[in-house]
C-alpha cells in the first residue's frame, strides 16, 4: 500500500523538472509530507511498542524474580529458662531490655513484663513474642518466673501449671552486609497492622484501590489538598509510581523518566494485583539511614526506631512511620524531633478525619511523645570480635556473596548476657590496673565458652569491644608461659603406673641441653629451690625446675602430643622450653585446650554457630556437637583436682578473695619473660574463661599472671552466677592420705599428710611412719572446705 | 494434652528420684572406709554440682528427643538431646539417645564417642547396659 504512492511521487517529481505546474507540485508536496508523517508515526509506534515491550520485560523480570538481595542475619543464642537455671534479676532485666520488652504494671500483650517482690525472691510475669526456631515454633506465651539467690526457683504458666522450659527470642546481633548495604526485614501483607495499611493508603495514595497505576484526578486532588493546607500533605504520585521510582529507576528528574515511570506503573498494575504491589511497597520504601546501611521497609524501620516488631506498634508510632515516607532524613525523629512530631500529628489528623481512630485515641496520641528509642539504644550493639569468628567459621561452608545476599539466618552461640559482662569487666579492670601501676596502653582479650558443649559464649578482642580492630582473642598468638604446665603433668598422670599427684619430683636446679647442644638452666620465679616435692605442689606453686625435670622425664614428644590431643592445632617446637610454655597460642586456642581439661578429657572443637537457615526458615546446616575422649577420666579428674589446688593454695589463691569457699573452681596462671604476657585460664562446672593481658608492641608490663589476668578472670566469674566443677571422682579413682615428703601412704592427723585422688590399683602401697601433727591442722584444702 | 503433661511430670519425678538416689548429683562419699576405719575422715563432696531441680527441663527434652528418635527423625533427636546436654551434661540417657541417633545416621564414630561418654556418667545399670550395646554396635559398624 505504501509502495504505490511512493512510485507515483517519484515519477511526478521527475516529471516536474520538465513541465512543472505549481498546483500539482503543491499537491504532491502535501502528499509527500503526509506520507512521511505516516512513516514517522509508524516508526514511532514501532519504537514505542519496542520500548513498552522492553519496559514490560524489566517490570516482570524484577518483580517475578528475587526482589531484593538480603544480608545474612546473625542471632545470639536464646535465653532458655528452666527451674534451677543460674540467673539474677539484674541479668534477666538487662536481657529483656535488650530484646525491647517493656516493663508494665500489668502484662497484657507480647513484649511486656512486670516485676513484684515475693519476700526474699523476685517474681516476674513475662509475655514472650514467640519465634520460629530451627526445631520448630516457640509460641508467644505468658508465664511466671521466680528468682531467688541466683537461681530460677519456679517457672509456671499464667494458669499456674509447671513449665519445664521456656525459650525467649534470640537477640539479633548483626548482619553480614556488603558495603553500602540496603537492609530490610521482609513482612507479608497479612502481618501488617491494618491501621498501618489503611493510613498509608490514605496519606500516600487515597485512590490506590481504584486507579490503574497513574491517576490524573489524584494529581489534581493532591494539588488542591496541598494548596488548601499550605504544605505538601499528599503527593501527586500513586503508590505504584512511587514503587516504580524506587524499585526500578534512578532518582533523576526528567520528563523522559517521568514517562517511563508512568508506563511502568501501568504495566505493573496490568500484571500484578494491588496486594502484591502494596506488599512490595511496604518492604521497599526507604525509611532511614543507619551507619553503613539503609533502612528499608516498615518492619525493619519499626525495629530501628522503636526496637519492637510492627505488631506491637501503637497509633502514634504507626503515624510517625507513615509520616517518614515523605522524607526519612528531613523528618528524622532524632535529629529533627519538632519536624517529625508535626508530620506525625498531621498523619494522626488524617487518621481521625477518616474515622480510622476515635477522638479520644486521637487526643491521646497527639499528647504522646515520639516514642523512639534513645540514641544509645539506637546503635545496634555490635560484637565485631565475635562476628569475625562467625564469619571465619562460615567461610568453610559458604561463599561471601551468598552471605551478603541470600538472607540466611545464622543462629550463633553468643550469650549477650555473658558477652556484656565480659566486655565490661575487661575494660574496667584494665583501666584500674593502668591506674594502679601508673602505666598505659595495656590491652587484653577474653574468651568465654560453656563447659561441655564447647559453645563460644563471649569473645572480647580488646579493651574497646565496639571497635572492629585487631582481634586479639583470635589473632594475638603469644607465648603461654605456665598455662602449659597442666599438660606436662597430664602427660605424667596418663601413666598411672608411674605417676600420681603424690609422686615426688625434685625441684633442685636443672640443666638440660637441647638438640643444638645449647644448655638451658631454668629458674623458679622466686629463685629458690624446694627439694623433693609431690607433683601436686609443683603444679600448684608453678615450680619451673620441677616441671622441666618432669617434662624431660616423660619426654618432650609426649608432652607435645598431649598438647595436640587437647586440641591445639598450631606449631609446637620440640625444645625443652615448651615445658615452660615457649609455645605461642591465641586466647581462643588456649580456650580450646583448656576446654578439654574442663570436660574431663573429652575434646570438643569450639563452636560459634548452631544452625544456618534459609531466608524462608528452611534448615540448611546444623553444626552438631562432636566429641572425642582424648584422656582417661582418672588422669583428668586428678588434674582438675590439682588445678583446684592452684586456686586454693597455690599461685591463684587471690581468686578466693572474691568467691565463697563453697564454690569449687579450677585454673592456672601464666606469665612470660619480662612479664610481656599475663595469662589466666580457668573454669567452673559451667563456664570456661581465658584472659590475656599485654601490649600490642609486645613490650613488658608490670603484670604477672596473678596480678593481672587472674583479676579480670575473677571479676568476670563473679559477675555471673555459675556452677562449681564436678567433685565426684570416676570409679577408678579413690582418695587417700599421702605423705608429702616420702610419697608413701599416710593417715589423717599425721604430719605432712595430704589428701589426694589416686588411681585405683596404682597408688602408693607402702605406709610411711606417722608423726602426729604438733598443731591440729588439716593439710588438705578439700578437708578444710568440704568437711 | 493433659495426659501428656502428666507423663512429663512422671518423667520429671522419675528423673528427680534417680538423681537423688543414684544420679551423678548426689554428694558422693569419696572414701568407703569411713565407717570401719577410725582415722579416715568422713569427707563428702559439697552439693555444688547441678541441683536436681532442673530435672523437669531435662526430662521434657529427653522425652522430645526420644519421640523424634522413635519416629526416625534422628537430626531432631540429636538437636533436642544437645539442648538438654547444655542444661545437664552428665545425664547419661542423653548420650544414649545421641549414640542411637548417630547409629541410625550411620555415623558409628560419633555413636561410639557418645556411648563412651555416657558410660563415664552412667550410674543406672539399665542405661549402662544400653550404652554398652550401642557401643558394641558402633564398633561392629565401624570395623571393616
Amino acid at each position: 500500500m505504501s509502495k504505490s504512492p511512493r512510485k507515483r511521487s517519484v515519477k511526478s517529481s521527475r516529471g516536474s523538472r520538465k513541465k512543472s505546474t505549481p498546483v500539482r507540485y503543491r499537491r504532491h508536496g502535501w502528499a509527500l509530507l503526509r506520507l512521511w508523517l505516516v512513516y514517522l508515526l509508524g516508526a514511532l509506534l514501532v519504537v514505542a511498542a519496542l520500548w513498552v515491550f522492553y519496559l514490560d520485560m524489566r517490570v516482570r523480570e524484577k518483580f517475578d524474580g528475587k526482589k531484593w538481595t538480603l544480608p545474612a542475619r546473625v542471632y545470639a543464642q536464646p535465653l532458655e529458662l528452666y527451674e534451677s537455671l543460674t540467673l539474677t534479676p539484674a541479668l534477666l532485666e538487662r536481657e529483656l531490655d535488650a530484646l525491647g520488652y517493656r516493663q508494665v504494671p500489668h502484662v497484657a500483650s507480647p513484649g511486656q513484663w512486670s516485676r513484684h517482690n515475693q519476700g526474699a525472691e523476685v517474681g516476674y510475669q513475662i509475655y514472650t513474642r514467640g519465634f520460629e526456631f530451627w526445631d520448630g515454633q516457640e509460641p508467644a506465651q505468658q508465664f511466671r518466673l521466680s528468682l531467688g539467690s541466683e537461681r530460677v526457683t519456679a517457672l509456671t504458666s499464667a494458669g499456674n501449671e509447671l513449665l519445664p522450659l521456656v525459650r525467649l527470642e534470640p537477640e539479633q546481633i548483626g548482619g553480614i552486609y556488603p558495603t553500602q548495604a540496603e537492609d530490610r526485614l521482609l513482612v507479608q501483607l497479612r502481618d501488617l497492622p491494618p491501621l498501618l495499611g489503611e493510613i498509608l493508603i490514605a496519606v500516600e495514595d487515597r485512590h490506590f484501590l481504584d486507579h490503574r497505576g497513574v491517576s490524573l484526578t489524584g494529581i489534581a486532588r493532591a494539588a488542591w489538598v496541598n494548596l488548601r493546607s499550605g504544605e505538601v500533605v499528599q503527593g501527586g504520585s500513586t503508590l505504584t509510581q512511587q514503587l516504580v521510582k524506587n524499585f526500578y529507576l534512578s532518582h533523576e528528574r526528567s520528563l523522559q523518566r517521568k514517562a517511563q515511570e508512568a508506563v511502568m506503573s501501568v504495566l505493573l498494575e496490568w500484571h500484578y494485583s494491588k496486594s502484591e504491589i502494596l506488599e512490595t511497597y511496604v518492604n521497599e520504601v526507604f525509611l532511614g539511614q543507619a551507619a553503613g546501611r539503609a533502612i528499608h521497609g516498615f518492619a525493619l524501620a519499626s525495629e530501628y526506631y522503636f526496637q519492637r516488631p510492627l505488631a506491637e506498634l501503637n497509633t502514634e508510632r504507626i503515624a510517625l512511620l507513615v509520616g517518614l515516607v515523605k522524607g526519612a532524613s528531613f523528618y528524622n525523629p532524632w535529629r529533627h524531633p519538632q519536624r517529625a512530631k508535626k508530620r506525625r500529628d498531621l498523619v494522626l489528623g488524617v487518621m481521625h478525619d477518616m474515622g480510622l481512630i476515635s477522638r479520644e485515641e486521637y487526643q491521646r496520641a497527639l499528647a504522646a511523645p515520639l516514642g523512639v528509642v534513645s540514641s544509645q539504644q539506637r546503635a545496634q550493639t555490635t560484637y565485631p570480635a565475635f562476628i569475625d569468628l562467625v564469619k571465619r567459621q562460615l567461610a568453610r561452608d559458604y561463599r561471601p556473596e551468598d552471605l551478603q545476599t541470600e538472607g540466611l539466618r545464622i543462629f550463633t552461640t553468643l550469650s549477650p548476657m555473658v558477652q556484656r559482662q565480659a566486655e565490661t569487666v575487661l575494660s574496667q579492670r584494665i583501666a584500674a590496673l593502668e591506674q594502679q601501676h601508673k602505666t598505659e596502653k595495656l590491652e587484653g582479650a577474653l574468651v568465654v565458652t560453656s563447659v561441655g558443649a564447647g559453645e563460644v559464649l563471649a569473645l572480647v578482642g580488646g579493651r574497646k569491644p565496639r571497635f572492629a580492630g585487631f582481634n586479639r582473642a583470635l589473632d594475638a598468638h603469644r607465648p603461654v608461659g605456665s598455662l602449659i604446665k597442666p599438660f606436662v603433668y597430664l602427660t605424667a598422670l596418663e601413666q598411672p603406673q608411674s605417676y600420681h599427684l603424690g609422686t615426688l619430683i625434685s625441684d633442685e636446679p636443672v640443666t638440660v641441653s637441647s638438640d643444638d647442644g645449647q644448655l638451658w638452666q631454668p629458674r623458679n620465679a622466686n629463685r629458690r629451690s624446694h627439694g623433693e616435692v609431690p607433683l601436686i605442689e609443683a603444679l600448684a606453686h608453678s615450680y619451673n625446675q620441677a616441671t622441666v625435670r618432669l617434662g624431660m622425664q616423660v619426654g618432650l614428644a609426649q608432652v607435645a602430643q598431649t598438647i595436640e590431643r587437647a586440641g591445639f592445632d598450631g606449631a609446637i617446637p620440640q625444645v625443652p622450653a615448651i615445658t615452660l610454655g615457649a609455645i605461642a597460642m591465641s586466647p581462643y586456642q588456649v580456650a580450646t585446650t583448656y576446654h578439654t581439661l574442663a570436660t574431663e578429657g573429652s575434646y570438643t572443637p569450639l563452636r560459634a554457630i548452631r544452625e544456618v537457615l534459609t531466608a524462608e526458615g528452611e534448615p540448611l546446616n546444623r553444626y552438631a556437637l562432636t566429641l572425642q575422649q582424648r584422656f582417661s577420666s582418672g588422669s583428668s579428674f586428678a588434674l582438675q583436682y590439682a588445678l583446684q589446688t592452684v586456686l586454693r593454695e597455690g599461685t591463684g589463691q587471690r581468686v578466693y578473695n572474691q568467691f565463697p569457699a563453697s564454690l569449687p573452681l579450677a585454673g592456672k596462671t601464666g606469665t612470660t619473660d619480662d612479664q610481656r604476657d599475663s595469662w589466666f585460664a580457668g573454669f567452673s562446672g559451667q563456664h570456661l574463661a581465658v584472659v590475656w593481658l599485654g601490649r600490642d608492641d609486645n613490650s613488658s608490663t608490670p603484670l604477672t599472671g596473678s596480678g593481672g589476668a587472674l583479676q579480670v578472670w575473677a571479676d568476670f566469674m563473679q559477675s555471673l552466677p555459675t556452677l562449681g566443677v564436678n567433685l565426684e571422682p570416676p570409679v577408678d579413682v579413690s582418695f587417700d592420705w599421702v605423705d608429702r615428703t616420702s610419697g608413701q601412704l599416710s593417715a589423717e592427723g599425721c604430719e605432712n599428710a595430704i589428701w589426694l585422688p589416686l588411681p585405683e590399683g596404682y597408688g602408693p602401697t607402702q605406709s610411711s611412719h606417722c608423726h602426729l601433727q604438733q598443731q591440729r591442722r588439716e593439710r588438705s584444702w578439700w578437708h578444710r572446705f568440704w568437711h | 494434652m493433659q495426659a501428656d503433661r502428666q507423663k512429663i511430670y512422671w518423667a520429671a519425678l522419675a528423673l528427680l528420684v534417680t538423681a537423688c538416689t543414684t544420679g551423678p548429683h548426689q554428694p558422693a562419699p569419696v572414701d568407703d572406709r569411713t565407717a570401719e576405719e577410725p582415722g579416715s575422715p568422713a569427707v563428702t563432696a559439697p552439693t555444688t554440682a547441678v541441683p536436681p531441680s532442673h530435672a523437669g527441663a531435662v526430662a521434657a527434652l529427653l522425652r522430645q528427643a526420644e519421640g523424634h528418635y522413635e519416629r526416625g527423625e534422628s537430626e531432631q533427636a540429636i538437636a533436642a538431646a544437645e539442648r538438654a546436654l547444655r542444661i545437664d551434661r552428665r545425664e547419661s540417657s542423653l548420650y544414649l539417645i545421641l549414640a542411637r541417633s548417630y547409629l541410625h545416621l550411620e555415623q558409628p564414630g560419633q555413636a561410639e564417642a557418645f556411648a563412651r561418654q555416657g558410660l563415664r556418667y552412667s550410674r543406672d545399670p539399665s542405661v549402662t547396659d544400653a550404652l554398652q550395646k550401642a557401643m558394641a554396635r558402633a564398633l561392629a559398624a565401624s570395623s571393616p
